[in-house]
């Protein structure tokens, strides 16, 4: 044994983060190696090595006992270096025993970020595969819910978790995604987008796989008959299938009054609407369809623009990647000075253009309507598809007018009729149309209402019933 | 998914449909003015020019003028006179010195169009009102090309220039 640790030793010999250290027993030595990063220095130094010294001879056969931990195991030689990486302390005797003792490396369990509610649960996803497990866990107290784990990345052996209600779940849908990921042959999973782009099946603007850092948001999804991947070192859990509709829903739907929720629904609609087709639309009425305004708007719009020397497209195109580069520069910078960027590029810049004759006025309405309406979303990868289609049918609008912006609306609904989430319909339930899915769409009933779950996602319908 | 396109793109770009036009290369024409003298037909464009100034926007005017055989023809010539490609779907008001020339006015004209009969048309042309200002002048006696093209035989209302402003003859 002591040449195999030997052998490690000058293995590791230019970390300087792996620990090798001897301690002799009557006649015999016991090896302990660890990486002192990925191990708590306080439980290694209290709870194995203070107890390791004060060991004789006759206990180190029975070191399972007298080292008592709730995972310990024996393992064989060439699994030694994996237990060390992930965080356990590696006791060389006659046999080679792992005990953990994983540092603490996340930030806890902390407020949500990104996706924020006015009511609900407040707590977000961690780096830390456990704690993420646990809050789902938490939420569903249920034998049904199954967390299968699997290691990903050939470097990173990232450790994932397949979750799903093994009572709800269409199992075929669950081996899709099985088979899915038994492909995925790389050397590292950094984030969990990186599982994404491989269970993605479309080169598509629109994502058909979500992400999400509010444990309420999975746990829903769960119940729905959808599968979720947890992902060691990630934040985010990713949801399949998704449906376009589902990025028209947040959590807060379902805390408040559906009558409530119907009104902001189609106001979530009729921003995604604005967001592609408000700037096309300005360049369609002063490029080619002039007569589709009243005359008095016509003239205001063109006593705006008298004084700008480019055509209407550069000038849309102008204020559409000033207002990406402002958006980009504030979400990198700190929040101090992220204000003081918003301030400079929104106030002080956009009136400055507009004096010199660069930008018309009007131009700045336009762009800023469009841009606030894709910001509706909280999903970047939405906010993402929004911006190129809204570059797409500014685009057609300047070539076809109206026309144009109608070729765009087809080539835009082809393409989504065409998308699949897990080989379901992206459009569903609109296309193929469903009736009793329509009481969770567009308009929300009473949660008393929704009595059966998504039948593209589950044979097991009935949700149960309010007494 | 790539024929169906290639194909929408083809239908585009064969049937003519870029008649791509900045708003500032154009003149808005919102008065048209009809003479004739023998044979020749005699046409007056008035652009209206909006100049932004400070909270609202004022107008400036500018004449094109024209003359043919037809109305077309002058049309046509009053347009080759601008630099600015000529706008005329949002005339709102035709001057006319005889009605019966109103019967050969192109059919792309808006049938919303408020005429008005003139005596003489250089000089009422000339006066500084918007489109909105003579849309009023008439009220309730107000003729448009529409109802014209229903009853040829319709009073069309008569203006003047009284002390540089523009009345109603009764």
């Amino acid at each position: 044994m002591e040449k195999f640790v030997k052998k490690l030793e000058d293995k590791f010999k230019l970390n300087g983060d792996y620990i090798f250290k001897t301690i002799k027993i009557g006649r015999k030595k016991i090896f302990f190696v660890f990486n002192e990063v990925l191990t708590s220095s306080e439980y290694v130094n209290d709870f194995i090595l203070k107890r390791a010294t004060k060991l004789k001879a006759k206990d180190l056969d029975n070191l399972m006992n007298i080292l008592p931990d709730a995972n310990m195991k024996e393992i064989k030689k060439e699994e030694a270096i994996d237990y060390m990486h992930k965080g356990f302390i590696i006791i060389f005797t006659e046999t080679i025993i792992a005990i953990e003792a994983k540092a603490t490396l996340d930030r806890g369990v902390s407020a949500i970020e990104s996706e924020l509610s006015i009511k609900g649960p407040k707590d977000a996803f961690s780096e830390n595969f456990n704690t993420n497990l646990g809050l789902i866990r938490r939420r569903i107290k249920s034998e049904h819910l199954i967390a299968e784990r699997r290691e990903i990345g050939r470097s990173s052996k990232t450790s994932i978790g397949i979750l799903y209600m093994d009572d709800i779940i269409d199992h075929g849908l669950l081996e899709q995604v099985k088979e899915k990921l038994s492909m995925i042959d790389i050397d590292g999973i950094i984030d969990a987008t990186y599982l994404r782009e491989n269970l993605e099946a479309h080169k598509t603007f629109f994502p058909t796989i979500s992400s999400t850092e509010r444990p309420d948001k999975v746990s829903m999804a769960l119940l729905e008959g959808k599968i979720a991947i947890i992902v060691d070192m990630s934040p985010y859990v990713l949801i399949m299938p998704t449906f376009l509709i589902d990025y028209f829903h947040t959590v807060d739907d379902y805390y408040q009054k559906p009558i409530n929720i119907s009104f902001i629904r189609i106001i979530r609609l009729l921003a995604f609407l604005m967001a592609i087709f408000t700037p096309a639309f300005y360049l369609a009425v002063t490029t080619h369809n002039f007569d589709l305004i009243p005359l008095d708007l016509l003239l205001s719009l063109k006593a705006q623009r008298e004084s700008v020397p480019f055509p209407a497209l550069i000038e849309a195109m102008l204020m559409s990647i000033s207002f990406e580069v402002l958006r980009e520069s504030d979400i990198r910078m700190s929040s101090t000075t992220g204000s003081a960027v918003s301030i400079l590029g929104g106030l002080i810049l956009g009136d400055a253009a507009v004096s010199a004759g660069i930008i018309s006025p009007i131009m700045i309405i336009v762009i800023a309507i469009s841009a606030i309406s894709g910001l509706v979303f909280p999903s970047i990868e939405v906010v993402s598809a929004i911006r190129w289609w809204r570059f797409i049918m500014m685009i057609l609008a300047t070539m076809f007018g109206v026309w144009g912006i109608l070729l765009g609306t087809i080539i835009l609904f082809i393409r989504l009729y065409s998308l699949k989430s897990l080989g379901k319909p992206y459009l569903y339930p609109f296309l193929p149309f469903n009736k009793e899915e329509q009481k969770d769409a567009i308009i929300k009933v009473n949660n008393r209402g929704m009595k059966y779950r998504n039948p593209l996602l589950t044979n097991n319908r009935k949700r149960g019933f309010y007494r | 998914m790539k024929k169906l396109l290639t194909l929408l793109g083809i239908i585009f770009l064969l049937t003519g449909c870029i008649k791509y036009q900045e708003l500032n290369n154009m003149a808005i024409i919102t008065t048209i003015g009809i003479d004739k003298d023998k044979n020749t037909y005699h046409i007056t464009l008035k652009e209206t020019i909006p100049k932004k100034a400070e909270n609202k926007v004022s107008s400036d005017y500018k004449y094109y003028q024209g003359s043919g055989k037809n109305i077309e023809e002058a049309l046509e010539n009053a347009s080759d006179n601008s630099s600015k490609d000529i706008y005329l779907k949002q005339v709102q008001n035709i001057m006319v010195t005889n009605p019966k020339y109103l019967k050969h006015t192109p059919q792309f004209l808006k049938n919303s169009i408020v005429l008005f009969r003139v005596k003489n048309l250089n000089k009422v042309l000339k006066i500084n009102s918007n489109y909105k200002y003579l849309n009023n002048l008439a009220k309730d006696k107000t003729i448009t090309l529409k109802d014209l093209r229903k009853n040829p035989k319709k009073k069309i209302p008569s203006i003047k220039v009284y002390k540089n402003e523009l009345l109603i003859k009764d």
